[in-house]
């Protein structure tokens, strides 16, 4: 699946419900600028809602680098598995 | 294939056989006339099966695929139409791009023969296309082909193997329908057959069994698919033409094209006219020290460019944090080629070169285009990314098109074991 093709699926699907979005990158074998660039743009739109995004990065995933050097930090929170992302959410929950 | 009594493969036959039949029932009252006409149907029916002969080998031609490239691997194929007496069609090979860089290999032969065999070869070859293309595996892909054999298409039954390669795993994955084992080319050894579970042609039994072996292929191997016109022959039953195919194979050369031709040559040397022979030989290159490639602008031509630079950097002894780094940056700068082709020259290709020197790898993507404004956000962080993630990005612009180097030395398998 590209960024293309998970932004059309997303849009369709997102709602104003709910403290967050959480997309488990586990199984993504290449992010690029052109997926990074969608983050930040779906983090935007979320928080335009009062909404949070969530990254699920395995610890020793190669892309973690690439999404360090990016400042993913400044717009969406990272954990290592759904299980951490889910309870960071509620967590933060207003 | 040709497993089926003289005649009872093609109809263009006929005409032939009733014409020389009237002539000699016609007895006495043979005048000139009547001599002279069965003569013109004897050349008008010699025509027809000559029409029909050329119809089908056109036809089975043109369905043979073109082999793709894929990193790491080299092929060649042939095809050959039968001798005189037998006739084209049935004999297929396929090469089919698999995710994840490999490869599935499709090889076989449908009983029959003429326009009618070549037709339907067309189906067969499609349904194992689609069947590759769900990445299953190769028993299961039998299965599949057996099921749409026997119900889904009339005709006599068809042996098939279905081979996944694994240029990155050095594996080869497969199953057999019927159909003869490939023979296998490993430097400075005698050629061996692989060894494969026997199972039945597809379209014999409801609940075939199909078992799958893997075997792993050393760099430089070659692995040597066949259809049976190539161990079969008049006088030659299987069992002999294979022994007669390995030992003729014996210090043949390991590269495709060659190995091929060696094929074919012994062949024809062993025997006169045969069946259709068709043959693929596909084999897992050497670890160069180089890496060209030459991609269209599409997008889709970066996901092969991710394979074949991956596959190189695993090949250079890069880590997987290395090659996964270097991928992105190397995306980054295929991505800009592919971005700013020209509408005009929208099928202009890029090329990408990669080399290797000593710890250093340099990466270079070259286009005729113009770098894009980096006011733009995305190149923009593009070519950020690139900087981090590379010691080195040089970026060259000029009239006739924009050029890319990247550099980084890797940290060696040593300094790995290191860091932890």
């Amino acid at each position: 699946m590209t960024a293309l093709e998970l932004r059309d699926g997303l849009s369709r699907r997102l709602t104003n419900v709910g403290p967050g979005l959480i997309l488990d990158l586990s199984e993504a074998t290449y992010l690029d600028s052109a997926g990074i660039e969608f983050l930040f743009d779906l983090a935007r739109r979320l928080r335009t809602s009062g909404q949070r995004l969530c990254l699920v990065v395995p610890a020793r995933a190669p892309m973690r680098r690439v999404l360090d050097l990016c400042d993913i930090d400044e717009i969406a929170s990272m954990d290592v598995t759904v299980d951490a992302a889910v309870e960071g959410l509620h967590e933060h929950a207003p | 294939m040709n497993l089926e009594p003289e005649g009872t493969g093609s109809e263009a036959s006929a005409p032939v056989a009733d014409g020389s039949a009237e002539e000699s029932g016609g007895g006495a009252d043979v005048g000139g006339t009547l001599v002279g006409a069965t003569l013109d149907a004897i050349k008008a029916a010699a025509a027809r099966v000559e029409v029909e002969r050329h119809l089908a080998e056109t036809l089975q031609r043109n369905l043979l695929p073109r082999l793709p490239e894929i990193p790491g691997l080299r092929f060649a194929a042939r095809y050959r139409p039968g001798g005189a007496e037998t006739e084209v069609g049935g004999d297929w090979y396929d090469a089919i791009v698999l995710r994840s860089g490999r490869l599935g290999i499709v090889i076989g032969d449908v009983v029959g023969r003429g326009v009618e065999a070549a037709a339907r070869m067309a189906h067969l070859q499609s349904a194992v296309r689609v069947y590759a293309l769900e990445d299953l595996r190769p028993a299961v892909v039998l299965e599949r082909m057996n099921g749409f054999v026997l119900e889904g298409e009339r005709g006599g039954m068809v042996t098939l193997i279905y081979a996944i390669v694994d240029p990155d795993a050095n594996t080869m994955r497969m199953a057999t329908a019927g159909h003869p084992p490939p023979l296998i080319f490993r430097p400075n050894e005698e050629p061996t057959f692989a060894e494969t579970t026997a199972a039945s042609p597809l379209g014999v039994t409801r609940f075939p069994v199909y078992e799958e072996s893997v075997m792993i292929l050393e760099p430089e191997s070659t692995a040597l698919f066949y259809t049976d016109g190539l161990v079969e022959g008049p006088g030659l039953p299987l069992g002999e033409g294979l022994d007669d195919l390995r030992r003729a194979s014996e210090g043949n050369p390991l590269e495709p094209d060659a190995l091929c031709h060696a094929i074919l040559g012994s062949v024809d040397a062993r025997a006169g006219s045969r069946d259709d022979q068709a043959l693929l030989a596909v084999q897992l290159k050497p670890a160069g020290e180089t890496l060209d490639l030459t991609l269209s602008p599409q997008p889709d031509s970066l996901t092969s460019m991710r394979h074949a630079v991956a596959h190189w950097l695993r090949a250079a002894d890069a880590s997987e944090d290395e090659v996964y780094e270097m991928l992105v940056a190397c995306g980054e700068a295929c991505a800009n080629a592919v971005a700013h082709a020209h509408p005009a020259t929208s099928d202009a290709p890029f090329e990408l070169h990669a080399r290797r020197r000593d710890a250093e790898i340099a990466i270079t993507v070259s286009d005729t285009g113009r770098w894009r404004a980096s006011g733009q956000e995305r190149s923009g962080r593009g070519l950020a990314l690139m900087r981090e993630l590379m010691d080195d990005v040089d970026i060259g612009r000029g009239p006739d098109g924009t050029t890319v180097t990247i550099r980084r030395r890797l940290r060696g398998p040593a300094a790995r074991e290191e860091s932890p």
